[in-house]
């Protein structure tokens, strides 16, 4: 089976089903970018409480699934533009990107263009540097061409270096702008928006695997946690060796985000401890079927 | 702000020296450094590196005790002995309200590095504060790193807190054997809610935790001698053999005649030995 790291997947969001068809599919590591979640958040101890939650309780929920889940953290665009939260936010950033699952700082980046968007991202991308972490760029949804050399001019005059750096969310027009960075660029794709499974063969029939990821960027709309394992049963039809779609699901984002002691290929290819009754905070995702467990699990005790 | 180390600390502190491997000793007096120049501010935010920068690996030593603590090293890795030294360094070793802020910003390895720095460190407030917080979460390894493998909570809580750590060992099957100090805590009334949790345990056919007429042997109740009498005769070797220890523990002439009867049928060496 094809092994999978999914580089932007909003689990917090999703349900049991999803991890466990995730891992039945071959997905061994999910990255949950912190993001908005779905409204705005009005002061910044909502912040800190989601991102406890995707460095804890939800780190843990995937393990329960034989799932390595790690994140990045950042102060999304959307809300950068709000004021009510925006300093606060980065003020407590630099004590999360110390922890050990944080594996970059994201998604950050441009959504409407705005000047409050600029500022926070260019800060951002500084607070990377400084933590030695790469970036994971949200790119706008509309007018994304104007977006994507935008976020490639304000990262040129940050510094980063553009191995560092990943780009989100582009398609067939901006990978023509991104080809050329050294960026790893990021494809996400939906069931029925940004990009389609067989949108995504065309790409890689065209331009090859390197310095290309793909990610289901699953959330709380319509969206399929399984869309990178269904793209890469369609490239498997159309041709591409299993060793370059290893390439391109596997070996670029584990390259990618694998370093500095946060995460590496032995580490992420070590099955997470399954038991079922272990806790957290209390906590466990058992509901009463501890049968279940051991039917489900076979490694649990 | 530097207070003057516990005994154990300096032992924690030689022993981690010893056991750090020599290709990592140029980043830990960095980290060190830092520590010493950035204090709390630094800790605050770089603290959770130190299980990736000094590393995972157990420690070995066995049991370190003298006449202020008592620890099993292996229960220790590199970063746990690693975090006392480092609040010393950042000058908050008895800083109650700095550790505690440490602990309530940090993940759960964090966490887990705080509560192992603790049984380092003198008892303060602040021991037994994140004692009764590891307590309270009711997750796993945040309790056995509170509870296990070092006597702190026997030295740092009340009777009333003590008896309640007991009991959720007994509730999460932790061994006696790792939590120690324990007998010296032992109390009739602890002796008496064990026995109790036990009958409970038995009436419902569920497993019962063998340390419980172990620990129940130091401070006898009514029903003690009955219990581990029946014990010996137990079909569960843990409950067997922690019923041997028991009687030797009570001492009681009764289990002469008990233990010869027992030699006589048990199957399994190791027991048999106890038996002797």
């Amino acid at each position: 089976m094809i092994r999978i790291f999914e580089p932007h997947s909003h689990m917090f969001s999703r349900v049991t089903d999803d991890y466990e068809n995730m891992a039945a599919a071959g997905v061994r590591v999910v990255l949950e970018p912190a993001f908005w979640l779905g409204q705005p958040r009005t002061h910044v101890g909502t912040f800190i409480d989601y991102f406890d939650t995707i460095i804890g309780w939800e780190r843990h929920r995937a393990e329960q699934f034989g799932i390595h889940h790690v994140c990045t953290m950042g102060l999304n665009p959307r809300e950068a533009n709000d004021d009510r939260v925006n300093d606060a936010v980065m003020e407590v950033l630099p004590r999360y990107l110390e922890k050990n699952s944080v594996v970059g700082v994201g998604e950050i980046g441009l959504d409407d263009m705005t000047t409050a968007e600029e500022k926070f991202f260019a800060a951002q991308i500084q607070l990377a540097i400084e933590h030695n972490l790469p970036i994971l760029i949200h790119t706008p949804h509309r007018d994304k061409k104007r977006g994507f050399e935008r976020c490639v001019d304000i990262v040129r005059d940050s510094g980063i270096a553009p191995s560092r750096v990943l780009i989100d969310h582009g398609n067939e027009e901006t990978i023509k702008i991104t080809r050329e960075t050294g960026y790893l660029q990021g494809f996400s794709i939906y069931p029925h928006t940004k990009m389609s499974p067989e949108r995504m063969v065309k790409i890689i029939l065209e331009f090859g695997v390197a310095d290309i990821v793909i990610n289901s960027a699953c959330d709380w709309g319509v969206s399929d946690p399984l869309s990178v394992p269904k793209t890469v049963a369609l490239l498997q039809q159309a041709g591409i060796s299993d060793a370059d779609i290893d390439t391109l699901v596997w070996k670029n984002p584990v390259k990618f985000f694998g370093r500095d002691g946060r995460g590496s290929e032995e580490e992420w290819m070590a099955k997470p401890t399954l038991d079922w009754t272990d806790t957290f905070d209390g906590n466990s995702v058992l509901r009463g079927q501890v049968s279940d467990t051991m039917d489900k699990n076979p490694e649990a005790r | 702000m530097t207070p003057s180390p516990s005994l154990t600390f300096a032992l924690a502190s030689s022993l981690f020296e010893a056991q750090l491997p020599a290709d990592r000793q140029p980043t830990w007096a960095d980290f060190r450094a830092k520590a010493v120049d950035g204090g709390l501010g630094w800790l605050e935010v770089h603290f959770a590196a130190t299980l990736r920068k000094i590393g995972r690996e157990a420690l070995t030593g066995g049991l370190i005790q003298n006449d202020q603590a008592a620890i099993i090293a292996e229960s220790f890795r590199l970063c746990d002995l690693a975090a006392p030294l480092l609040f010393d360094a950042a000058g908050i070793a008895n800083d109650g309200d700095a550790i505690f802020r440490l602990y309530e910003r940090g993940d759960h390895e964090e966490r887990r590095m705080i509560l192992k720095a603790l049984t380092l460190l003198p008892v303060m407030p602040v021991s037994i504060r994140l004692l009764q917080e590891a307590h309270r979460t009711n997750d796993g390894n945040i309790f056995i790193a509170a509870f296990a493998d070092t006597d702190l909570p026997a030295r740092a809580l009340d009777d009333d807190d003590f008896a309640r750590g007991i009991l959720k060992a007994a509730f999460t099957d932790l061994s006696l054997d790792r939590i120690l100090g324990a007998s010296k805590r032992a109390t009739p009334e602890l002796s008496r809610m064990l026995l109790d949790f036990m009958s409970e345990r038995e009436a419902a056919h569920r497993p019962v935790w063998a340390g419980s007429i172990e620990l129940a042997a130091f401070a006898p109740c009514p029903g003690v001698l009955a219990k581990v009498t029946g014990d010996l005769w137990s079909g569960v070797d843990a409950r067997r053999l922690a019923a041997i220890r028991a009687a030797k523990t009570l001492n009681d002439p009764r289990f002469e005649s008990e233990f010869e009867a027992r030699r006589q049928i048990e199957p399994h060496l190791p027991i048999r030995k106890a038996l002797n």
